[in-house]
């Protein structure tokens, strides 16, 4: 079925970065392999030897404590939909998790994979760009840490260098904070995404004022994105409905689809962004305590 | 390129294989181990048919290696149950005529294995969840949601009586 290759499990993360160094682009990480073994029957990739981190117990973790969350990057998404470990303020990345692919993807697909395959639309990157996530880089030569917002470099790209693997995902949250993810597809289950946003807002508790707010598309632009401009507008604000359908107006302005969109028409996601926002807005804001 | 041997547990039974690092699971099975009842329909994860348990879990034999199966526990539809004694699963499909052009049928069994394993009464939307990596040209998916609700009613009887 594919073409030849060699198969080797290393049995820690410094065993991974030697390796990484040495083979450089002969190689490729294999993890969960939902999309890597799909490229490599469509003979888009034929690498000389595949490296098999997917039960390396140092990468796969979901951890919370001091406000902050950290999930190892081999953690599948079965697991991030599920675990008990993931704080409640935080349930929309579960919820992201929960609707990639179907329950046999899940069982194996992995967060890390899902943000170093790159697709535009991948599904862990808006809720985990709305959260402020970073990204720890790390290979022989040290370790770097990358805003998610910066870690992609355009459709299917990412900053990592070749001898460098993802090794942490961590972001801050705050019992303040409310979460949401929608994610627009064509069918329930089994569908890449046309349009998916997320959104994080913090809120002062005493008046409602919005001290933290961001906004994230998915799908809708070369790399997942901030609709920064959508931001300023309601940080420092007292939500309102108004305010809230300005934001999203703004925010379908980041909007770039491909001209030529096998899934929908730029036009229909440019509207339907706008609805998906002010939705997850309203989902996170409590519409009913908002001012008229 | 050379063989590697990978031991695994299939439907209870210890086998060794020799095998390509490149080798699917799924060719394993069907060709190696003659185990036929694993069906192929897409070869990239997007239709179920190839769906077996891994340690328990439902999982795409058509993306993993055999390699990645090593010291593992395999389940096929094969291991379900036998012709002379089905499992309830399988009875509770024929019963409620979810079984047509049956290609599906394995992989839709071992999700509903899977979901019963986990979560022994589900409701009508969990299974529709648990089957949601299974794609059924005939049916409309009706009848297996149905066959698996009954199949888990005779499982919760079945162990009450023991």
């Amino acid at each position: 079925m594919f073409h030849d290759f060699d198969y080797v499990k290393p049995g820690s993360v410094d065993e991974v970065l030697t390796l990484l160094a040495e083979l450089g682009e002969r190689c490729r990480l294999l993890a969960g392999g939902t999309v890597l073994l799909v490229d490599l029957r469509d003979g888009h990739l034929s690498p000389e030897v595949l490296l098999d981190i997917g039960d390396l117990p140092a990468l796969q973790f979901i951890r919370a404590d001091g406000g902050m969350v950290r999930i190892g990057p081999a953690t599948t998404l079965t697991e991030v939909a599920e675990s008990p470990l993931l704080p409640k303020e935080v349930s929309f990345l579960a919820k992201a998790a929960a609707s990639v692919g179907g329950p046999q993807i899940r069982n194996r697909a992995t967060i890390g994979g899902n943000l170093a395959y790159a697709s535009p639309g991948a599904d862990m990157a808006p809720p985990l760009l709305a959260l402020g996530a970073t990204l720890r880089l790390t290979s022989k030569r040290g370790e770097r840490e990358v805003p998610a917002d910066e870690f992609f470099a355009g459709p299917r790209r990412t900053v990592c260098g070749s001898d460098e693997i993802v090794t942490e995902i961590s972001f801050p949250y705050r019992a303040s904070g409310r979460g949401a993810f929608i994610k627009l597809g064509l069918r329930n289950a089994m569908a890449i995404s046309l349009a998916s946003v997320g959104v994080w807002i913090e809120r002062d508790p005493s008046n409602g004022v919005v001290e933290e707010v961001r906004i994230a598309l998915g799908a809708l632009a070369p790399t997942p994105i901030r609709a920064k401009a959508a931001e300023e507008l309601l940080r420092g604000q007292r939500a309102s409905a108004r305010l809230i359908e300005q934001a999203a107006e703004v925010a379908r302005e980041y909007v770039r689809p491909r001209p030529s969109s096998i899934r929908s028409s730029g036009e229909y996601r440019k509207i339907v962004t706008g609805v998906l926002i002010r939705r997850a807005l309203e989902k996170c804001l409590d519409t009913g305590d908002l001012i008229a | 390129m050379i063989s590697v041997s990978v031991e695994l547990d299939v439907n209870g039974r210890h086998v060794t294989v020799e095998v390509k690092p490149s080798e699917r699971l799924i060719d394993v099975l069907r060709n190696h181990l003659g185990l036929t009842g694993t069906k192929e329909g897409c070869g990239k994860g997007d239709c179920g048919a190839c769906t077996v348990l891994l340690d328990g879990i439902a999982v795409n034999s058509c993306l993993l290696l055999a390699v990645q199966a090593d010291g593992r526990k395999i389940t096929t539809v094969e291991g379900l149950g036998t012709p002379d004694e089905l499992h309830p699963l399988q009875e509770a499909f024929l019963r409620h005529g979810a079984v047509q052009c049956g290609y599906c049928t394995p992989g839709m069994l071992l999700s509903a294995k899977a979901l019963l394993d986990r979560n022994p009464m589900p409701t009508p939307e969990q299974v529709a969840i648990a089957i949601s990596g299974n794609l059924c040209r005939c049916t409309g998916y009706r009848q297996i949601i149905d066959a698996v609700m009954d199949a888990a009613h005779v499982i919760a009887a079945n162990d009450k009586r023991q």
